[in-house]
């Protein structure tokens, strides 16, 4: 498989300085317009930034964006608006399911390319996205090349040892993902227990801060706790927290990496296995 | 001092008693019995002292500095329509505990969110009594209220729009709606100290109240210094509210609703009403409290919401009442 991809993208790296509108017959679009901060990182990985148009006002908002500061700072932005959009005369435009209804119809009813993605809730359904968007930007070889590389990260996350650890990932608000969610797949492969499965929490939900005392996980995984301003933050500093402490490991989790697929898998992925490592050491 | 209903005062004190071991026990996690008659051996003995009984004890104090607000407000004013709510010195309370977080002062000095609660609802209350003072009006009073909440709840709004938080939303409900969800015992060390202070010197006008049933003139005659009276009121009012409001958001209606409930077995006398309404205030949090904890919601109800939702159809006949009167 890994020598397939490797040929193929070899082959595809030889032929990319071919005509624009070699790949499957369609042009190759040149002003790429995103409008989902999902949709933004792995745009940003499958073509050159010359070719984005714009990416979305989310990309600078660095609590909940996974795109490069930088990145986000250079590039263009839109508030996904039909105005916008169309000022911007692009030839693709990806929008998510997350897009107002309203902007999408304006947009086709100005003969302008949309292409809808759903919000993938499994690692493979993020990563046939991936494909999918790698054919609409003609940018195939480089979206294998990204899926190789999501797929290296989760064999890289598989542990040592066979030994559950329970984990909850709680962020402000208590917002935490439950079964039938990415971030549940990944705890799962990483050697963690998702503590919200015995509270049986289908997909995403609040949990309740009695709930958590009354059967505290091993490792608590949870963004920068340093107070915040916010009741919602606040909650991460709540003495009672703090008072579980001796049996209960608190390890990094940025929210952030429960909104996304794509590349953010592999962040996340490097996050879970560097927490599943220390509480491994820990409980010993 | 031995005109007070001691007897009516008792038995509402009892209810508070009643209420808040209820409070202890409702919440998302079941406790047995077993762990209150061992404490401190199962994980769940944590529950209660960390967030049960900061929970309970906040709903005691801030029930208690809303009705004691709430019938001082009327007392002074001799308007029955007058509430800390209702009338925007809560939402002016909001705003500066807002202002505090918000600027990044609350962050490094954490006493300066109260203190500027404090200060945006003795503002409020200034405001209240400077329009109200100049027209003895009660429309003119009660729509200046009006306007004041109106337009606190807006700036409330407006200024964690602004703010760089991705819970804008979720925060502005918060402030507007009043919740006790997740209170630590740090918001009750912050709040406890203030709301004493500000009921001890609302507690202290009652004599001056009684006589301002004379009307000013004869309140002056009996020997009440009006100036001194008001400062007090803006102070007790201004402590009262805007300690409880920094540290759980506006909560409408108790102040309101409690002096008019009590009204009737205490007589006329606003004096006498303000350390019952104190302690039905308590009550009547308590209760909403715990109503907002057994409701069948998946996300906890506001506790605002449970007392607008009392508060509210109390409002509109109190409303349909006076205009009655008034005809």
């Amino acid at each position: 498989m890994i020598i397939r991809t490797a040929i193929f993208s070899l082959i595809a790296t030889a032929f990319s300085a071919a005509a624009i509108a070699d790949d499957g017959g369609t042009v190759r679009p040149q002003h790429i317009v995103s409008l989902s901060p999902c949709l933004d990182v792995t745009l940003i990985e499958l073509v050159s930034e010359d070719r984005i148009a714009a990416l979305s006002h989310y990309a600078r908002n660095s609590y909940s964006s996974n795109v490069d500061a930088a990145i986000a700072a250079r590039l263009p932005i839109t508030y996904e608006t039909a105005e916008e959009i169309m000022a911007l005369a692009p030839d693709l435009v990806l929008t998510s399911r997350h897009s107002a209804l309203a902007t999408r119809n304006a947009l086709d009813q100005l003969h302008i390319h949309t292409e809808l993605f759903d919000v993938p809730d499994s690692i493979d359904g993020s990563i046939a996205d991936i494909r999918r968007m790698g054919e609409l930007v003609g940018e195939s070889a480089r979206a294998d090349a990204l899926i190789e590389k999501i797929h290296q990260a989760l064999d890289d996350l598989t542990p040592q040892s066979d030994k559950r650890v329970l984990a909850l990932i709680f962020q402000p608000n208590g917002f935490s993902p439950g079964m039938g969610t990415m971030p549940h797949d990944l705890l799962t492969r990483a050697g963690f227990e998702n503590a919200t499965a015995r509270l049986g929490l289908k997909r995403w939900g609040n949990m309740a801060l009695e709930w958590v005392i009354a059967d505290p996980p091993q490792v608590l995984l949870s963004g920068a706790h340093d107070g915040g301003v916010s009741f919602a933050q606040k909650l991460l500093t709540h003495p009672a927290l703090r008072a579980l402490e001796p049996q209960m490991m608190r390890a990094h989790y940025e929210q952030k990496l429960l909104n996304c697929g794509g590349p953010v898998l592999i962040t996340a992925a490097h996050a879970l296995k560097l927490a599943h490592d220390h509480a491994l050491a820990d409980l010993k | 001092m031995n005109k007070l209903p001691w007897r009516l005062i008792f038995g509402l004190g009892l209810g508070v008693l009643v209420l808040g071991i209820a409070s202890l026990s409702v919440g998302k996690v079941n406790i047995p019995l077993s762990v209150w008659l061992d404490p401190g051996h199962d994980p769940r003995w944590l529950i209660i002292m960390e967030l049960r009984i900061p929970r309970a004890i906040l709903g005691m104090a801030v029930g208690a500095a809303l009705g004691l607000s709430g019938a001082a407000m009327q007392g002074y004013t001799r308007n029955p329509l007058a509430d800390p709510g209702v009338l925007g010195v809560s939402s002016m309370a909001a705003l500066g505990a807002v202002a505090a977080l918000y600027s990044g002062i609350g962050y490094d000095l954490p006493f300066m969110v109260p203190a500027l609660a404090i200060a945006g609802a003795g503002i409020g209350m200034s405001v209240l009594l400077l329009l109200s003072g100049a027209s003895e009006s009660v429309l003119t009073f009660l729509l200046a209220g009006v306007i004041l909440n109106i337009m606190g709840g807006a700036a409330v709004a407006l200024a964690l729009s602004l703010a760089p938080s991705p819970w804008a939303a979720q925060e502005i409900i918060n402030w507007l709606m009043g919740a006790l969800v997740d209170r630590s015992r740090n918001d009750v060390g912050l709040a406890i100290p203030l709301i004493t202070i500000g009921a001890m010197v609302l507690l202290g006008l009652g004599r001056a109240m009684d006589a301002l049933t004379l009307g000013e003139e004869g309140a002056r005659g009996l020997g009440v210094n009006l100036v001194r009276t008001r400062l007090l009121l803006v102070l007790g009012v201004g402590l009262c509210t805007g300690a409880s409001v920094a540290v759980t958001g506006v909560i409408g209606f108790v102040g309101l609703v409690v002096p008019h409930l009590l009204r009737p077995l205490v007589g006329n006398r606003p004096g006498a009403l303000l350390l019952p309404s104190m302690v039905a205030g308590s009550a009547l949090v308590l209760a909403a409290d715990i109503l907002v904890r057994v409701a069948p919601t998946t996300v906890e109800l506001k506790l605002g919401v449970a007392m607008s939702a009392i508060g509210g159809p109390f409002f509109l006949a109190l409303l349909l009442r006076l205009r009655r009167r008034m005809a």
